[in-house]
Formats: C-alpha cells, structure tokens, sequence
C-alpha cells in the first residue's frame, strides 16, 4: 500500500496551507488556505490539479482545517461556494466560531475596499460554514466506515489542532501550525504515541533552535513602553480576533507587573464579542487560565477599555488597540493620519499587510504616503513589525517526531533552504526517510499493510503449550529413558543462556484462515473448522518400503569402530573389544541394527523439536503418525527392508524423516 | 464475566465486573440513603455557630450542643440518634427509618416551638441545629470525635480485593462520592477514567459533600485529628467525610478523557466513553476486551430539548454484553410532563409573593430547568420581581464552568458559541449589571444583605440534612406562601422532610426524571444489533411485573426479546455470564497475507497459514516465520485432504503416470493385518511401476498405499489429485 501526498500550497513555502493525501484509497484535503502576498489567482490553491472537471466532492472524502489562520483556511469558501465542493468538512469548535469571522475581514479588504470581483460574498462565508462538522479533541470521528480522524491540541492559535487520520491499519498525522512551548495563554502541542506512517510538519521555525518568542516579546513590550514613556502614543492595528487577544493579554500582564497606568483602549464594537469568544472558549486554553478562570478571567481585561473617538484628542501617552489591521480604513486609519507625524509616536504591525493597503506601504517604508488625490501622510513615528506566530522551532519538530514516532517525515510550510537542514538532521537523527515536496509534486510512501484477524484462543493455547512442551529439555523425545542419548540432555541444559531463559516473544503457529463474507477473518484450527463446515476428511496412509543395503551398513559400522578404536587411548582393552564385537555378530539383527541407527540419527536431527517415541519390544520408532518397523509378517520380510508407514497428514514429517533414515542406512556415513 | 453489585438498587451505581484477567470497577458512587438517618446539621463546615443566642433545642436538633459545650438531653427520644445501629444494619434495609417514622409524633410540638422562634429572627442567619452527632444517648461507647461526626457507610467493597482492580470508570458526576474512599484510604493503585466535566462536577459534588457532612472544625480547631486511625477505628464499615486534601489527592488520580476518544490500556484492553446524554460529559462506557465488546450504559437519556449532548448509541452496535444500571423507576415524573408542574408552582408561589427552595446540586438538568423557569415567569410577567438565587460552596464555579463547555452540549445549545453567547442561560442571568441571578457560598454574609423578595433558592443538598436549605427552612419553614420543590430524582421526599414535618411551608414534589426507563432501554436496544446479554438492575424488572408488561418477565426473573438474553442483577449477588467464543485479535502482516492460497467452499474460503505470531505489548502479530522456523514448522504442519476417494479418477490419473496391468479387486472385509475393523468393503489395486510392487487398498475413509521409497513420489500425485489438498 501507499500514501501520496501532494501539496497544493505550502510545498517549500509559506502561505496557501493545501496538501492532498492519499491513503488507503481515501482523498484528504488538509487545510485549504490563501496566499496573502498574491491578488491574482495564486491566490488559491490549484484545484484543478484534483479534478479538470469540478467533482470534488466526488474525488474527495472529507476537508481537514487545522486552525483559523487565513492561510490554513482562506479558500474554504471559494472551494465550497464557487468551486461547489459539498463534502464533509472537519475543524475544531473554536476554529468555526472564529474562522468566518476573519474571512469577513478579508473579504471587506478584497472587495469592499479594493473592488475586486470574483471573490466570495458574506453569504458564501455563512453558508460554507454551515456545512463545518465541529470537532472535540481526541474525539475519534468516523468520516465512513474505514477512515478515521483524531484532532490533538496543537496550541498555535485557539483551536488550533493536529490531525491524525487512520485508515486501515495505515496512519497518518498533518500538524498545521504548532508549538510545543506553552505561551501565555495556550498550552504547548500533545499528541500520543500513534507511530503514525508519515508526519507531515510545518517547518517555519525549521533552523531555528532556542526560543526567540520569548525575547521577541520583550523587545515587544520594551519598545511600548519606551515609547509610552516618552510620551509618544502606540497604535496597533489589529483585526478583532486571534493576534489581538494575544497582544491584549501580553501588554495587560506586562501592566499588571509594571503597575503602569497609561491607559490602554481597544477600539471597535467588536472587542467585547471576540473577547467573549475567547472566554467561552477557555477550555482549549492553557491549564494555568483554565484553572483561574472562575475567579479572574483572563479576557476579562482590566486595564484595556473601549475606545471612544472622543479620546483622540486626549493628550499624553497611550495605547490603542484599532482595527482594522492593514490600515486603510476606520479607527486604525484614523488614528495613523493623526499621529504619523509625529516622530515620537509609533505604529506596530504584527501581521501581513495585502499589497497595496496602506499598512504594506507603510511597512515597505515609504515616508509620503497619499491615501487619495487631496491627503498625503508624512510618516515620520517609529514603524515596527512584530510577527507573534507561535511555531515549533527545530527541537520542537525534532520533539514532536519523537513523541508520535513516525516512520516517515514530510516537511511544508516553510522555506525551502531551512527546509533542507532540518530534512537532513532529521534523516540522521532518527534515520527515518524525510521529504520536502514543492508544490504539484508527489510523495509516495510505502507502507506495509497489515490485516487484522481474529484468533481462536484455543489455537493459541495449544500452540503455546506445544512450545514450552518442546522446548523443555526435560520433556524431550524418547520413552525409554536408558536408551535416550543421556549426554544430549546434559549438553542442553549446558547451553542455556539468559536470553533463552526469558519468557518466548514468539510462537509458531499453523491454523486455518476462513474468510467468510461479512465476519471478520478468523484463524482457527484446521480439523475444528473443517468438522464445523461437514467437510469429510479423507485418510491415505501411505506404507513404503524402505530398502537399505545390510552389508554395507555393518561394513561401515565396523569401519567406523575400528576408527574409533584407533583413534581411542591405546590402553583400551582389546579383548573386550572383540567380545563385544562376536556378540554383535551373534545377535545380529541387521533390521533392529538399522532402527537403532535411524533412532540415534532422528533423536539428534529432530528429537528436540518433536517426541520420538521408541517401542522397547520390537524397536520400532513411532513420530506422531510416522511408524517406522521392522517387516512383520513373511511377505514383507522377504522383499526386505525397514517399512515406513505415515498418514498424509504428516507428510511433511514424513519426508523429512525419510531423508534423515535413507541418510542414516547410507553406506557411507 | 462476573459482575457483582455493591450498592443496592436506586442508590448511585458501584460495581465490580471482572472479564478476562480484568477487574474493572463500573462507577463508585456513596449511598444516599443513608443521610436521611442523620441528623440536621446547619450550615455547613465553612460556618461558625456564630449566633448561638437562641436556645438550640429547636425542631430539627439533636440532643446536645457542643459548640455551647453543655449538653442537654431532650425529654423525647430523638428520632435520629439511632442512626449508627441504623448503618450497621444491611445498607438495603433501612428499619431504623421507618421506626423514626414512627416515632415523628412526639416530636411534633417541638417543631412548632421551634419556627416560632425562628420567625422573630427570621431576616438574620438562624443557628439551629447543632453540627455534631450526639454523644448521650448514642450506641457507640466512645465519645471522641470520631463519634461525633458524621459517619459514612461505603459501598461494600468487603468482597473486592481492591488492590487488584485495573481501572476504575466514572460516568456522570452522581456516582462519584466514594472514589476518595477508594484512592485514599484502600491500596487500590488502578487507573481511574472519567470526561473532563464529570471530574469537575464530581470534585464540586465532593466539596459540597465535605462541607454538608465533613468534620465540623469549628467545633474543635485545635485537636488534630488522625484519619488514619479514625478510619481504623471506625469499625463497622464506617468512615467520616473526606478532607479536602484527599478530594484534591483524588481528582488528581482521574485521567480525563472525551468523548470516542479511544484509550488503549495493556494492549488489551480498549475503553471509550460515549455521550449518554443524561449531563453535561455524561459518559456511557464501551469496554472492548480481545474480541469482546461490553457496554456499560450508566444513566442516560434520550431526551432530545435538553442542553448535554445527544446520547450516543454507537456502543451498542457490537455489544455483545449490555450492563445497563441508573434505570429511572416507574411512574416518576419525565422532564417534559413535570418541567409545567415546577413552572407552574413557581409562578403561583412568586405570584403570591412567597419565597421558593428548590434544594439540588447545581449541575444536571437544572440548567434547562432555569430556562424554563425564566421563560414561564417572563410569560407571566413575574419576571421584575424576582431573584434567582444559587447558594452552594461550589455555585459559582458550577455556574461558570457549566458555561465553557460548549463541545459538550447538543448542537442547538454548541450554536450558541458561534455567535457567540454563552450557551446556558445562566450565563446572561448572572450578568452582573442585571443582577437577576446571584451565587453566594452559604447563607451567611451578603446573601441576606442582598436578599429581595420574592427569591427562587436553588441549591442545597437535597437530602435537607445539612446545607443552606436547613437554615432557610427556618427562615421561611413556617409560612405557607412559601414553596419547596424537589425536583431531584434520587431522593425520598418523604424521608428528607421527616424533621420538617410540621412545617407550614407548601411542599411539591417534582421529581424530574430524565434516565432512561426499562421500556426505553428496550427500545434503544433495538435499534440495534441485539447483544447476546443485557443485564438490568432487579428493581427494574421487579417492577414491570405488576402492570402490563408481564410478557416481558418470567419467573427466572429474567426476560428476553427474540435473541436476546436479560438477566438482573442484585446488590452482593454476583452475575455470572458466559463468555462466547474466545478469541485475541491478532494482526497478520501483508507479507505472510500475500503467500496464502485460500480455496473457496461455497461462500466461505479457507486457507491454510502458518507463520511466527510475535508478542509485543500483548499487540499480537503473525508474520513469515524465520528460516529455522519454517523448518521446525514443517515438522508439525498436518496436511488435509478433502473429499471422497473415486476409483475410475485414480485408475486414470495412475495411468497417466505409465502403470499399467492394474489387477483391481474388491473385498468384504478384512484382508490385511493391520486392518482392525471389520465388515469395511475395500477394494485393491494391485499393479507395477518402474518394476516395483505397489498397492493401493481404497476405503469408504481411508486409503492406503503401500509401496517402495522410490516410486512413492511419483505415485502421490494421481492419488492427491482425487482430492481437495490443503
């Protein structure tokens, strides 16, 4: 079997996060995001790649959103409304309460400010939302019968989720975005140990080792607060959910321990609403404002209040909140007209500003920027860019592959030089095959596949039983103990080293596979089933004459005492020696001789795995079905020969026990 | 499979079921019952007898006051200082109850006098009751504090090496109350399962539970008192309350889980939680073992208007054995026909400017109580008059939490986020500029100074021994335009009003019932495959006999739908129940799958397979086995042939082989030695190859073929291909 994956966006890049799956014969999306640096119709990821003609829904079994990022999850209303997509979306709870709420934004951005058509409309937003399936984590939901998905915290933004996907006995897990340090006020990402086939990984932060979310937030608040101590006012232009709570929560703690009392406002109706998303939301925070909540909430801000147009005026320091994020139009535009030129003031960007928003301009560094024919802004305050994504940095993907123990690595969203390191540090590290695919290429993994089965216990038992009974050296092959080769047990016992000493991690097993429509494949013992179904078992025995060459036997019996003998001390008595062999002469039974001989030669061979048993009265050697006699009655004795009779059953034993006697009745041994 | 009972029928679920080599623990709830024996306690642990200025010896209080340090003796006999002989007896049985019953009369007149003195002081906080057991005339010898508190009897766990027990499973926050017993004070060392809100209401359960019945530290802050050697003293199965600590030692024990999330323990053993839909995280449980599949379905409902999410019957699509327990009696009141007659007292008490106690834990169906409640009364125009109040240790955080727990609703309520409003009403009513609702901790402090009647109390511990409710039923006890309602399913309203009996107070008895009831239970069932085993507690069968539905029941006690198999259950009586053909799931890996070659025999194949199964973290798996293996494996490999032997087939295939001059033959009876039976026809055929003698006798079973090491291979195929070989 195979998985392929092909990434649509976010192949050795950042942006448009749309990666195409293939396992176990089930067509995953994950993720379905816009680039935000492209207006045109790289925008989207290349749908077309997935079906010339339109049928998604066809092609596809379900859409996976990992978080409410735009880049994971911008297209999702052009895929379902303008691509007619109609299948089963999945996102985490959070993610769909927030998600539409930034796709509006954007939408606003593109449309309403910018005129540009072919985008989708509100309506699209609301109803491609009405067809999201809201997932819990580790809730583990049956898209159909053989594919399953498992959403695991990922902590990157609130709601942000991992996927693990199953089908089979074939797994996979797509990480999205996340971070495996917990951050003010979400935890750090947590996936069980799911060995999944392949790990598919953002790699943002892939050459990045230390934390530098920490100092970057830092130098964040120092910069704020330097500003504001020189009496300059802040602005940051934000959009009404994800980024925003963060910096709120960020500069409140920082005011908190501080004590500062510059006044700090959030402008637009908004806020209320998207701070309560997040209170109803403080499940999927961290354990620290999970716990505390009840008492203090953290969204419930102190020292942020909502902005008034009339405090625009006001004098001496502040910080405000505005929206939009991108600086062309409303409070934040506002605000930025008034205090731009005034060197004291400062601006700070913390997201992606779309190409030709005012807010890129200002990023790009432009100094006279003129918003229409009439305005031109002097940009004199400080502009800075503070990017707060939380993402693993290079131990935290090395950590994160070592918590789920994959076996294959394919690396996205990133950028292709950094990608290359981690690839190759990951191959060495754990020597596990690491890809990096750009976008419209393919990554084939093999997977081997198992099949579960159902096994009679019986047949186990049975089985295990029969281990233990063979491989004790005590219960050994023959009946009659004096006979038994006594040195061969003491060699056994000899040899036993510790590692033969633990318990056995395998058992040897044969049994019956039935495979009936509808039921699970059961393993079961074969004469059981057979009797179960009525099907009459035929019985052959077969009865072959063994011919060896008596003669020749006893001559190369004697040539190999009289070696022996030579080869023996010389105080050896010779006398007794050749008594031994007159009485050998007398009593010369040349079919018993040659039992004896088979017996020795199977007692070395096999007698460890199976019971030879011997019968003292007549010499003959019994191995489970397999009788070896000497000829009884006048007609068989006359053609010669030891007679070797076996049921079909043994067949196999039973070839393998007649090679070992011709071996033995050989002449030349 | 064995499953045994260890709290009688109608008190929360604990049981012990042992399958396999597992031992699990189903639920491990405290019995209930017996708080109705004890003594009212006001206030709670939190409270101090500040206000003692009254005499003590009112309705309701027991003989002595320890907190004054005198004692006095009460001329009756207190109808409750029995209460110890009472636990001793069988905890089904409750004689002791009903002879306190008996006995209600002579404490009658006491009761009067008492709500005539509380009426003069009925604004302020009122200190009744005493929080101490009595010590004069109780049965028990010793008189030091561990008499004095409120002992419990835990579920009879006498029979239950708990040492020994894997995993303890907990489905809603009800049957809870006992785990700290458990991890605490036993050498119980398994691992504990619950849903992230049934461990956040089972822990506020709890603190209520150690601050109605915990040991009253005020009484005595400077003795230290010994757990250990109180338990060990305790004797008779009787523990006191819990400490705090020990709730906080025990919830952290419990691994939350979510729903369907799949937990694999031992390689074994798979356990999954399942929406019941009966409250918020309320779980039933699918515990899957080899290839068993058993379903644990704890109290759950159907009811599809209220806030927890949807039950979830997709554990009982392969269930093979159903143990349903929590099952709503007969006759009680379901949600939909009492929620109008709780509205409908409500209103008519607020209406005429009385006061309302509804005493509840604040969890469960009472939030969707409260919403119709506020809508009946905002139809009334009630709605300006009155407050909500929440009175409990643990109302605000209940309060609060229940409003985060959005993934854990029914989707009309998960909705609500979206947009995004708290999903419970209560989120809105508590907003604290309209002050519609307030949450206090006790009754002390600012309830009083905030109180505006008329007032809705909810809170409490509906058993009315201890908590808040005891002192507002001192406070509005004696007016009857006030109103109690109870609308808590598991209590005996009877047995809770016993003290308060001569109360003038208006009494409704509401008690809503959401679980499933036996005829439900049947229906769900089927809905689906019908499992080979249900088993149902005794009560719930014994009471189907009397009315309509005897068809259902025999007298084995049992009854039974097409193939399906019900047997009850009874508290110490284990359940035994045959397990169905065993067998271990294994995986057989692609390679070994791809050498088999399966022969079809009708709709069933079969192929034979042999291999290297490999035990690792008891996952199995059955892969090509090594070099050495096979050999050995050949050793013991048993060829099958199939089919019947069919003369014209063999002569045909030996004569393609090149023998020729066959001499056939037939026989009645024994020709050879070896032959034993006798009377068997068989026929001979005799004949030549490479010039060596060979025989072949055909049985009706068996064939034999009897010739010379070297023509044996070349003889082997004409015969095996008269037949079907594996």
């Amino acid at each position: 079997m195979t998985i392929q994956i092909v990434p649509l966006g976010a192949g050795q890049d950042v942006g448009r996060s749309c990666i195409l799956v293939t396992i176990g014969g089930k067509n995953i999306m994950l993720d379905c995001g816009m680039h935000m640096g492209f207006n045109d119709e790289r925008r989207f990821p290349d749908f077309s790649y997935i079906s010339k003609t339109g049928d998604f829904t066809e092609m596809l079994d379900c859409v996976i959103i990992s978080h409410f990022h735009l880049d994971h999850c911008g297209a999702l209303p052009f895929f379902t409304e303008m691509c007619g997509y109609d299948g089963n979306i999945y996102m985490t709870h959070p993610t769909k309460a927030i998600c539409p709420i930034l796709l509006e934004d954007y939408r606003k951005i593109t449309v309403d400010k910018k005129g540009e058509r072919n985008f989708f409309t509100s309506q699209d937003i609301k109803s491609c939302m009405k067809k999201v399936i809201a997932v819990n984590l580790h809730q583990t939901i049956m898209v159909d019968d053989d594919l399953e998905i498992c959403a695991y915290y990922a902590g990157h933004v609130l709601g942000a989720a991992m996927f693990y996907i199953r089908v089979g006995e074939e797994s996979l897990v797509y990480t999205g975005d996340y971070n495996m340090t917990p951050d003010r006020h979400l935890g750090s990402a947590w996936i069980d140990k799911v060995k999944p086939d392949v790990l598919i990984t953002e790699s943002t932060y892939a050459t990045t080792i230390r934390d530098s979310k920490r100092s970057r937030e830092r130098d964040f608040l120092k910069k704020v607060h330097d500003c504001v101590a020189g009496g300059g006012n802040v602005i940051i232009p934000v959009f009404a959910l994800g980024r925003a709570q963060e910096l709120c929560i960020l500069i409140e703690t920082y005011w908190d321990r501080m004590d500062l009392r510059v006044p700090i406002y959030f402008s637009a109706g908004l806020t209320e609403k998207a701070n309560h998303f997040y209170r109803l939301f403080i499940n999927w925070t961290n354990e620290k404002i999970k716990s505390t909540f009840v008492h203090r909430n953290m969204f419930d801000f102190k020292h942020i209040r909502a902005w008034d147009r009339a405090y625009i005026d006001n004098p001496g320091p502040m910080v405000v909140f505005a929206t939009p994020g991108m600086l062309h139009s409303g409070t934040s535009l506002e605000l930025f007209k008034k205090w731009a030129p005034d060197p004291k003031n400062m601006v700070i960007m913390p997201g992606f500003c779309v190409a030709g928003t005012i807010g890129s301009r200002v990023l790009a560094g432009e100094k006279h920027i003129k918003t229409d024919s009439f305005t031109t802004i002097d940009v004199n305050l400080q502009v800075k860019n503070l990017s707060f994504s939380a993402h693993a940095d290079a131990k935290g993907i090395m950590q994160l592959i070592r918590q789920c123990d994959a076996k294959n690595v394919v690396l996205v969203h990133g950028e292709k030089s950094s990608m290359g390191f981690l690839k190759s540090r990951i191959m060495t590290e754990f020597g596990i095959p690491c890809f990096d695919p750009a976008n419209g290429t393919t990554v084939s993994i093999e997977t081997s596949h198992v099949i579960p089965i159902e096994m009679s216990a019986s047949l186990l038992k049975q089985h295990l039983i029969r281990q233990t009974e063979t491989q004790d050296p005590g219960m050994t092959t023959s009946s009659s103990p004096e006979h038994s080769s006594s040195d061969d047990n003491s060699e056994q016992s000899d040899i036993k080293t510790p590692a033969e000493i633990r318990p056995s991690d395998k058992v040897l097993i044969q049994g019956m596979l039935v495979m009936d429509d509808g039921k699970p494949i059961r393993l079961e013992d074969a004469d059981e089933v057979l009797e179960k179904v009525g099907m009459a078992n035929h019985k052959v025995r077969f009865e072959v004459r063994k011919a060896y060459n008596a003669t020749a036997l006893r001559r190369a019996v004697e040539d190999a005492e009289s070696n022996e003998l030579q080869q023996g001390s010389t105080s050896m008595d010779t006398d007794k020696d050749e008594s031994q062999a007159g009485d050998l002469y007398q009593e010369w039974d040349s079919d018993r001789f040659a039992l004896k001989l088979v017996h020795i030669a199977l007692q070395r061979s096999i007698g460890k795995q199976i019971k030879v048993v011997r019968e003292l009265e007549d010499d003959s050697i019994e191995i489970r079905s397999v009788k070896i006699r000497a000829p009884t009655d006048k007609d068989e004795f006359e053609r010669g020969g030891l007679l070797v009779g076996w049921d079909y059953r043994d067949e196999d034993l039973a070839t393998r026990v007649l090679s070992i006697v011709t071996l033995a009745l050989s002449a030349n041994r | 499979m064995r499953l045994t009972s260890l709290l009688p029928d109608g008190e929360p679920n604990c049981l012990v079921f042992k399958v396999r080599q597992m031992l699990i623990m189903l639920d491990c709830g405290l019995g209930q019952e017996q708080l109705y024996a004890m003594p009212v306690r006001e206030g709670g642990l939190t409270e101090d007898h500040k206000d003692n200025s009254h005499n003590a010896t009112t309705a309701g209080s027991t003989a002595d006051n320890t907190t004054a340090g005198s004692k006095r003796k009460l001329q009756e006999t207190d109808i409750r200082q029995d209460w110890a002989s009472f636990l001793k007896a069988s905890s089904s049985q409750f004689p002791t109850k009903k002879m306190a019953r008996g006995s209600n009369s002579q404490t009658s007149h006491t009761s009067k006098t008492a709500s005539a003195t509380t009426e003069t002081t009925s604004s302020g906080p009122t200190s009744t009751a005493d929080g101490t057991i009595q010590g004069g005339n109780s049965n028990i010898p010793s008189k030091s504090m561990a008499t004095r508190e409120y002992m419990f009897k835990l579920p009879d766990f006498s029979g239950v090496d708990l040492k020994a027990i894997d995993v303890v499973l907990i489905s809603n926050y009800n049957h809870i109350l006992a785990l700290p017993y458990l991890t605490e004070y036993t050498d119980f060392q398994g691992r504990i399962f619950a849903t992230e809100p049934t461990i956040e209401f089972g822990r506020q359960l709890m603190i209520e539970f150690v601050t109605f019945f915990g040991t009253s530290v005020a009484s005595s802050p400077h003795e230290i008192i010994d757990r250990k050697e109180l338990v060990a003293r305790a004797g008779a199965g009787l523990y006191p309350a819990y400490t705090h600590a020990d709730i906080k030692a025990c919830i952290d024990k419990i691994q939350p889980v979510r729903f369907r999330e799949h937990i694999s323990l031992f390689g074994s053993l798979k356990l999954t939680a399942h929406s019941a839909g009966y409250c918020l995280g309320s779980s039933n449980w699918l515990i899957q073992i080899g290839t068993e599949n058993i379903a644990y379905v704890s109290s759950s409902s159907t009811q599809g208007n209220l806030h927890p999410d949807l039950f979830d019957g997709t554990l009982l699509e392969n269930a093979s054995t159903v143990v349903a327990t929590d099952l709503c009696p007969r006759g009680s009141f379901t949600y939909n026909t009492g929620v109008n007659l709780v509205c409908q007292s409500i209103a008519s008490t607020i209406a005429r400017k009385g006061n309302v106690l509804i005493p509840c834990t604040i969890s469960g169906f009472l939030f969707d109580l409260l919403e119709d409640v506020h809508l009946h009364l905002n139809r009334m125009g009630l709605i300006g008059q009155v407050q909500y109040s929440f009175i409990s240790p643990v109302a605000n955080t209940a309060l609060q939490y229940s409003n985060i727990l959005a993934e854990w609703m029914a989707p009309r309520k998960q909705e609500m986020v979206y947009i995004p409003e708290a999903p419970l009403l209560h989120g809105i009513l508590l907003d604290k500029e309209k002050g519609i609702a307030k949450h206090y901790k006790s009754v002390h402090g600012a309830f009083s100074s905030d109180l505006k009647l008329p007032c809705i109390v909810f809170g409490g511990h509906p058993s009315l021994r201890s908590g808040p409710m005891v002192n507002l039923l001192h406070m509005w006890g004696n007016k009857p335009t006030n109103t109690i309602v109870f609308i808590e399913p598991r209590m005996d309203v009877v047995a809770a009003m016993e003290p308060y009996e001569n109360l003038a107070i208006a009494q409704q008895a509401v008690q809503l019932d959401i679980r499933l009831s036996i005829d439900q239970l049947v229906e769900v069932m089927n809905k689906y495959r019908h499992p080979r085993h249900i088993l149902v507690p005794m009560r719930a069968i014994a009471s189907t006999l009397p009315d309509g539905t005897v068809e259902l029941a025999d007298v084995k006690r049992t009854i039974s739908t097409s193939s399906t198999r019900w047997s009850a259950y009874k508290v110490g009586e284990p359940v035994q129940l045959g397990m169905g053909s065993l067998y271990e799931s294994v995986l057989l890996s692609e390679e070994l799958a791809k050498s088999i070659l399966p022969q079809a025999f009708g709709s069933v194949s079969f192929a034979p397979i042999a291999g290297s199964l490999s035990i690792y973290n008891n996952q199995m798996q059955l892969k090509p086995a090594s070099v050495q293996g096979r050999q050995l494996l050949s050793l013991y490999t048993q060829r099958l042939l199939l089919g019947v032997m069919n003369l014209p087939h063999l002569l045909s295939g030996l004569t393609a082989i090149g023998v020729t001059n066959m001499d056939v033959s037939e026989s009645e009876g024994k020709e050879s030695k070896e032959d034993k039976e006798t009377g068997v026809p068989e026929i001979k055929v005799e004949f030549e190859l490479h010039g060596q003698a060979a025989t072949i006798i055909l049985r009706e079973k068996e064939t034999i073929v009897k010739c010379d090491d070297t023509i044996r291979s070349l003889l082997r195929e004409p015969i095996l291909k008269c037949f079907q070989s594996f």
